[in-house]
């Protein structure tokens, strides 16, 4: 999966989430990391 | 004039002491309990949320006792403290959250075992907002204050646990260890901290985090009486005594800057050095495993928090900014993560005990819980001007692999010095070798000073 904003954004208005766009950041970076485990 | 009595009543260090005062009737029970009540009253510490006299009083588990005579009454007139995860007669427990969850769950059967042991229920104990934190920082509470030195940080999650046993509030008190939680904590405040094996202690009553990686601990001051507590809710008795236990130590992070200190590391070379029979091999380095093992166990920890708080996340306003970010991640988290890390689990615990304990014939396996010491709620504190996140995470560094692996390990606090730093190892064993761990903390409690 290649994380981005977008992405990110997409998935939480999906679910019905509000989020902050700093919130988005803070998010896209512990997945990025995560993803570089795999 | 009660006052008074209460300020003048010495209580006895340990269990076992006021066990056998008890049944020698140099004691009175009622003195016993009032001035561990007065203590709790009268924290000064933060740890307190709430006192439960009501709870101890209004629970309709009726003690097997109905005197002081402590025999057969293994916790008589023993005060124990709950971290306010647990349900608890009266009381539902807060969380440390903004709205408390609406927790439909019956009372701890811990809570019940340990009534009927004799103990009495004192407070519910302040946490990090639904367990979320490594430490006790709670944006809806005061900072809760080192009984150690106040400028130190105090771990999370179960931050009141600790510091109630290390003020003297208590003797013994539950917490819950997801990540840590019961370890960490007690590494700041110089106690000791065990997390059984997953499930070995239920989970009823207590409202969770991630379920497959939750697990309750205990707290205490003194081996003995941690192995009593855990005696009385497991219905097993844990001998204080038996053979050295074979020791293999890991000082090296994968992370380096989260490698233990000269400090830490001349400290887990004492320890096992003195108190294995094997005096070679004892170093095995970097545990190779242990990157995956960490990883995989933030994938499931994420994951799972977000389902225990994804209606929270949807209803907005209800968590923190910190609990936010932490649980963000895993909205966005492919499944297919979360199902690899839960199908590796039990390859990797085979792997993991294989490599580490089984080959090379080792009891506990010993490792640092905080690499650099107890760091200052300066450093940790997010709020604060100098924090630094690489300590605030250093903390986790060491703990959330072996909740994923499901192993038993105990926080022993070893070194102690005049500004009330404490150095901690962590101990782990095998699975269901709560017993081992036990011997071996009572065996290095008789010669360091931390404890």
């Amino acid at each position: 999966v290649q994380f981005t904003e977008q992405l990110l954004q997409s998935i939480y208005e999906a679910n019905a989430i509000h989020v902050e766009h700093t919130e988005v950041l803070a998010a896209l970076k512990v997945l990025q990391r995560l993803a570089r485990g795999l | 004039m009660r006052q008074k009595a209460n300020q003048q009543t010495k209580l006895p260090t340990t269990i076992a002491e006021l066990n056998i005062k008890l049944q020698q009737g140099g004691l009175d029970l009622s003195e016993i309990l009032q001035a561990q009540g007065e203590r709790v009253r009268q924290d000064k510490w933060n740890a307190v949320v709430a006192t439960l006299e009501n709870a101890a009083t209004s629970c309709s588990y009726e003690p097997p006792y109905e005197s002081s005579n402590a025999e057969g009454v293994p916790l008589l007139g023993v005060g124990v403290g709950y971290k306010d995860m647990f349900k608890l007669p009266g009381r539902n427990p807060s969380c440390g959250a903004k709205v408390a969850p609406d927790f439909d769950a019956p009372v701890s059967p811990l809570f019940e075992r340990l009534q009927a042991a004799g103990s009495s229920a004192l407070a519910s104990l302040s946490m990090s907002e639904f367990a979320m934190g490594i430490t006790a920082q709670n944006p809806y509470t005061e900072l809760p204050i080192n009984p150690l030195n106040s400028e130190l940080a105090v771990g999370g999650s179960s931050g009141g646990s600790a510091v109630a046993v290390s003020a003297g509030m208590c003797y013994v008190s539950l917490g819950t260890d997801t990540a840590g939680s019961v370890r960490v904590p007690a590494a700041t405040c110089g106690v000791l901290g065990l997390k059984p094996t997953n499930g070995l202690l239920s989970t009823i009553g207590c409202y969770p985090l991630a379920p497959t990686l939750d697990t309750v601990g205990l707290l205490g001051r003194s081996v003995d009486d941690l192995a009593t507590v855990l005696g009385v809710c497991t219905g097993q008795l844990y001998s204080k005594e038996g053979r050295l236990m074979r020791v293999a130590a890991s000082y090296k992070h994968f992370v380096p800057s989260w490698s233990a200190s000269a400090k830490t590391r001349d400290v887990l070379y004492q320890v096992a050095n003195d108190y294995s029979p094997n005096k070679t091999d004892i170093f095995i380095g970097e545990i190779n495993m242990l990157e995956t093992l960490s990883r995989n166990a933030e994938v499931v920890l994420r994951a799972e928090s977000t389902a225990t708080h994804y209606q929270r996340l949807q209803r907005g306003q209800e968590l923190s900014d910190d609990a936010r970010a932490f649980v963000l991640p895993g909205v966005a988290m492919p499944n297919i993560w979360y199902l690899k890390a839960l199908q590796a689990r039990t390859a990797l615990q085979k792997q993991f005990l294989d490599l580490y304990f089984h080959d090379r014939n080792v009891d506990v396996l010993l490792t640092p819980v905080l690499p650099h010491g107890i760091p200052t709620w300066k450093q940790v504190d997010t709020r604060s001007k100098h924090f630094d996140a690489h300590q605030l995470l250093s903390m986790l560094a060491w703990a959330g692999f072996v909740n994923y692996l499901g192993l038993p390990a105990i926080t022993i606090p070893i070194y102690k010095d005049g500004d009330g730093q404490v150095i901690s190892i962590q101990a782990i064993g095998k699975p269901r070798a709560e017993a081992d761990l036990i011997i071996f903390a009572k065996q290095i409690e008789e010669h360091f000073t931390a404890l």
